[in-house]
């Protein structure tokens, strides 16, 4: 192969800083092994460079590729999810890296850059990763840059150039952005990206939420349509737990059988329709306010009116709900119907025998349970470290620690509805939230999970109770972070937590107005599919091919016309050599003056002679001009002398004619 | 068949561009005359960004989205960059050098832009010869030394000249194809002949005569389109005394006559090839030589004019090329 394909030495060194610049995302997925053996890679080649070693021998490569392809299948059991593709694909050109040595080579290298540089955006979609990829795009197109300069090589030039190109593709990027229509997926993929992620759980022991308030990450985010419901009433509904073994409470597994809705719903205006923007939980529950009314795309509904996905929630995801927050539900059902809401372990005795001799002292459904609400009222204190319950725990805590938090209340509560014979569950999710003035929405963390009751009453159906209520009023009408920011166990995995919550510090603040862009993000880059029709509506009337061709052609004939004018700048500037100019306007004048023009393609040597034949005034002159033009343009030295000695005797014959 | 069926294709079109090709010892570079078309590595870039959209596509990733956009974008901003890096190039030819048939011709082409345009990793290329790189930095251009086979003796018109560029991202080709109207000399190859009488040696006089191509330098003359560029005395010229040319003088003694009717029995070809010889021969020895040729004789002289007008008389001889 030839030498000239080589590639220059500034030329390599792009190659491994495009490398690694998209190599550095990827670090949070990727096994070890990865980012080590391609830094191996670099580190031999680099010596392949500067002489001490020799390239590998191919079977080394093949042993390489054949361990690089093991290990991704070790570490990810097979290559079909997006993990295992890209590992593959990063091992891959990390091999390849070894290998640079002719332009192909590095071609290879940069285009498989390009897509693990665009691969990151698949893991995380935050306006850090943006601005990442963006500047690794720079970096990369640099590198593909540096294959092609022979002027002047170096590190430098490459990046100047690439980021002026990137500077003037970013506005034609933004009219694609904005205008290509996007269509749904293909097919369909799953996305396995792992990573710890916060959430309800499916399965409830009584501690289980205090482990949720030491986290003030972002559970969701909620944008009315209209007017938002009061804070009292915000009873975000994820999950239910009917099951009960004793000590912990089990999701309502009926979601395998995707029951279809039987219950039926009555509901009273004011109804709020909303966009909640669910964080990823790992989970398929999606929280809804109350009692949701319609049922969106892709979302199935449980036979106890929550929400279920498919696919557990991995990215952040929005949905558009419409909910009641007044409604009645199942009314014209029978207590019979629910025989797991009914069922219990033989376990707390003395909790069973209270409940029925308090129940037989009330006589109804509904004394009974305001007598419980009264209990709960007058002897329990909430707090955030109620101490380790054993044994009969419903026992324990109901007669001797009351104290707790609103799982234990939640739990405690249905054991005593159930042991009379009133179907009751246990329900998850997540209560309030805080405001966000900066972009008008209502923002609710993890710290803000809770858990209530709901019980069937005849001719009323599933009623809501929620015994923290009655215990500790305030939690119910004031934000999370007011009630608990006394309580030291509060925050507590979150380090810098405290600093960020909390109405009067200036961080506080700053922080709201943080995630207010990100939301903004979020909501306008990251989910534009969603809005992309009513903004285009908005902009353009009617979407019509023609306007839409229209509306794409316009803005880019506008950008390359403003890039040509900058390339092109300099022709237009500076039109022509002084020399050229001048020895153009004296054949101008011979023209006009005797019709002596100078042909397209005529040399100065041979217009000189066939005017001097005509004048043979001019003849001295003219030779001169030829001479000197000659010696300018084609001789070894003194270049610059002719060329002002040019100018002179063109002036003489202008002064001649 | 596809190849069949390709060239059956190619070549009306190969006629057409040929006619709309431009012709001249002087030529520019316009949109006119500028081919672009993505390159293999650019269509490769293409592939890169419709992966990317695809994925972007599959996951429902608005972000991903944009990074295919980008690279479409930086696509269509480089057809304007690699575009510029040749247009407005005005290519002169400036001389063809004479050689000797079988060997290389030198071409001397010089190629200036407009304004300060920078330019970078153009490659120019007579059709099927060995490619070589350019850069125009600043407003001075530059020049070029191209080579083209010579098989033949005559005058040697050259292929057409390819000049092309895919800089910066290499994603464009961007070319174009020109008849640069020069021409260089190609001398009959020299072949030494088996005749040991081949030329015919005259007693010359001894007297010192005025003859152009010897060692001594004997004065300055007047200047006249013909002589020898390397003969100008540019020094006195820059002192603005006007165009001289230096002269030399040399011994003469001996006279000797090449005669085409002298060598006998071989084709016209070789019987050019083995004056050629001679004539270098003679030149290496410093001799006075002269030539006959059917229908014409040059007189006995000796130096590099000399030598050159009877090299380019053989060269030239009816029956060769152009």
């Amino acid at each position: 192969m030839s030498d000239q394909f080589r590639l220059s030495r500034p030329a390599l060194m792009w190659q491994f800083i495009a490398i690694i610049a998209v190599l550095l995302p990827h670090l949070t997925h990727l096994p070890l092994w990865v980012p080590a053996a391609i830094a191996g890679t670099i580190g031999w080649r680099l010596m392949v460079h500067t002489g001490r070693w020799s390239f590998p021998h191919w079977s080394v490569l093949a042993l390489f590729s054949f361990l690089a392809c093991g290990g991704v299948f070790l570490s990810y059991g097979g290559v079909g999810g997006v993990n295992g593709m890209v590992a593959l694909l990063i091992a891959g050109f990390g091999l390849k890296s070894l290998e640079i040595y002719r332009q192909r080579d590095a071609l290879l290298v940069v285009y498989v850059a390009y897509i693990v540089a665009g691969s990151a955006l698949l893991f995380d979609q935050s306006i850090w990763m943006a601005a990442y990829v963006l500047v690794a795009v720079q970096l990369t197109t640099a590198a593909l840059l540096a294959i092609y300069q022979t002027h002047n090589v170096d590190m430098g030039r490459p990046f100047r150039s690439s980021a002026v190109m990137m500077m003037q593709s970013l506005p034609l990027m933004l009219v694609l952005f904005i205008l290509i229509p996007r269509m749904g997926p293909i097919w369909s993929l799953k996305m396995d990206v792992g990573g710890a992620k916060t959430g309800l759980s499916e399965v409830m022991s009584p501690g289980d939420i205090t482990n949720l308030t030491r986290s003030s990450d972002v559970a969701f985010r909620v944008e009315f349509k209209d007017e938002p419901p009061p804070q009292n009433a915000l009873y975000w509904r994820a999950m239910t737990y009917p099951d009960f073994d004793g000590v912990r409470w089990y999701r309502d597994k009926r979601q395998d059988e995707l029951q279809q809705v039987t219950e039926s719903v009555q509901m009273k205006e004011p109804t709020y329709r909303y966009s909640l923007m669910l964080e990823p939980t790992g989970r398929n529950y999606v929280p809804a306010l109350d009692m949701p009314v319609s049922l969106p795309d892709g979302l199935a509904l449980n036979s106890d009116m929550t929400f279920l996905r498919d696919n557990p929630i991995n990215t952040r995801e929005q949905f558009d709900l419409h909910s009641a927050a007044q409604y009645r539900l199942a009314v014209k059902s029978n207590a019979l119907n629910y025989r797991r809401e009914l069922s219990l372990p033989l376990t707390n005795p003395r909790s069973r025998e209270t409940a029925r001799e308090w129940y037989t002292r009330a006589g109804s459904p509904e004394s009974y349970i305001r007598m419980l609400m009264a209990f709960y009222h007058l002897n329990f204190t909430y707090t955030l470290n109620p101490g380790k319950l054993q044994g009969n725990q419903i026992d324990q805590f109901l007669f001797s620690s009351q104290k707790g938090f609103c799982g234990h209340f939640a739990g405690s509560m249905v054991f005593m509805l159930r042991s009379v014979g009133i179907p009751a569950r246990v329900v998850a999710g997540y209560q309030g939230g805080e405001w966000n003035p900066y972009e008008k929405y209502l923002l609710v963390r993890q710290y803000d999970a809770h858990a209530w009751v709901e019980a069937w009453l005849p001719r009323k159906g599933w009623v809501r109770f929620d015994p923290t209520a009655a215990v500790a009023p305030e939690r119910i009408v004031r934000p999370a972070e007011e009630l608990f920011s006394e309580q030291e166990s509060f925050l507590e995995d979150t380090p810098l937590g405290s600093l960020l919550v909390g109405r009067n510090s200036v961080l506080a603040d700053l922080w709201l107005k943080w995630d207010a862009l990100s939301y903004g993000w979020q909501q306008w880059v990251v989910n534009y599919h969603r809005y992309q029709n009513d903004f285009l509506t908005r902009l353009l009337g009617e979407i019509t091919p023609l306007r839409l061709a229209l509306a794409l052609l316009i803005p880019f004939v506008l950008v390359m016309t403003l890039v040509a004018l900058r390339v092109f700048w300099h022709s237009w500037n500076n039109p022509k050599d002084p020399h050229d100019l001048a020895l153009e306007k004296l054949s101008q004048r011979l023209e006009r003056k005797a019709g002596l023009g100078r042909s397209p393609g005529e040399t100065v040597k041979r217009y000189c002679d066939r005017v001097a034949d005509v004048r043979p005034d001019l003849a001295e002159v003219l030779s001169q001009i030829a001479g000197r033009y000659e010696q300018m343009r084609y001789a070894e030295t003194d270049q610059l002398d002719a060329g002002k000695e040019l100018l002179a005797w063109v002036r003489r014959c202008h002064s001649k004619i | 068949m596809f190849a069949k069926l390709r060239k059956s294709l190619r070549s009306p079109f190969d006629r057409w561009a040929a006619r709309r090709r431009p012709k001249g010892r002087s030529i520019e570079l316009n949109h006119k005359r500028i081919f672009i078309f993505p390159s293999r590595s650019g269509w490769g870039f293409i592939f890169v960004s419709l992966l990317l959209l695809l994925i972007g596509v599959n996951y429902e990733n608005n972000l991903l989205h944009a990074v295919a956009f980008l690279l479409l974008s930086i696509f269509v901003v480089s057809i304007i960059h690699t575009y510029s890096n040749l247009s407005g190039i005005n290519i002169t030819a400036i001389r063809g050098y004479p050689c000797f048939a079988g060997e290389q011709a030198e071409f001397e082409l010089r190629l200036s832009g407009d304004g300060k345009r920078e330019r970078e990793n153009v490659q120019l290329a007579w059709k099927g010869c060995q490619s070589q790189t350019i850069e125009m930095i600043d407003h001075s251009g530059c020049t070029v030394r191209l080579y083209h086979p010579a098989p033949e003796r005559g005058r040697l018109h050259p292929r057409p000249l390819l000049i092309e560029s895919v800089y910066p991202l290499g994603l464009l080709r961007v070319w174009s194809w020109l008849e640069v109207d020069s021409n260089a000399i190609v001398y009959p190859s020299p072949k030494k002949s088996l005749q040991p009488q081949s030329y015919i040696r005259s007693e010359g006089d001894g007297r010192m005569q005025s003859l152009d191509g010897g060692e001594d330098f004997a004065g300055l003359e007047q200047y006249h389109p013909g002589m020898p560029l390397r003969h100008v005395a540019w020094k006195t010229y820059a002192r603005g005394q006007g165009l001289h040319a230096k002269t030399f003088h040399a011994e003469v003694d001996e006279r000797v006559w090449l005669d085409w009717d002298a060598l006998t029995g071989m084709s016209t070809e070789t019987r050019l090839s083995c004056l050629c010889y001679l004539v270098l021969q003679l030149e290496k020895q410093g001799e006075h030589y002269g030539l006959r040729l059917p229908g014409r004789d040059f007189e006995p002289d000796r130096g590099e004019n000399h030598r050159q007008q009877l090299l380019t008389a053989l060269a030239l001889f009816p029956g060769g090329v152009g």
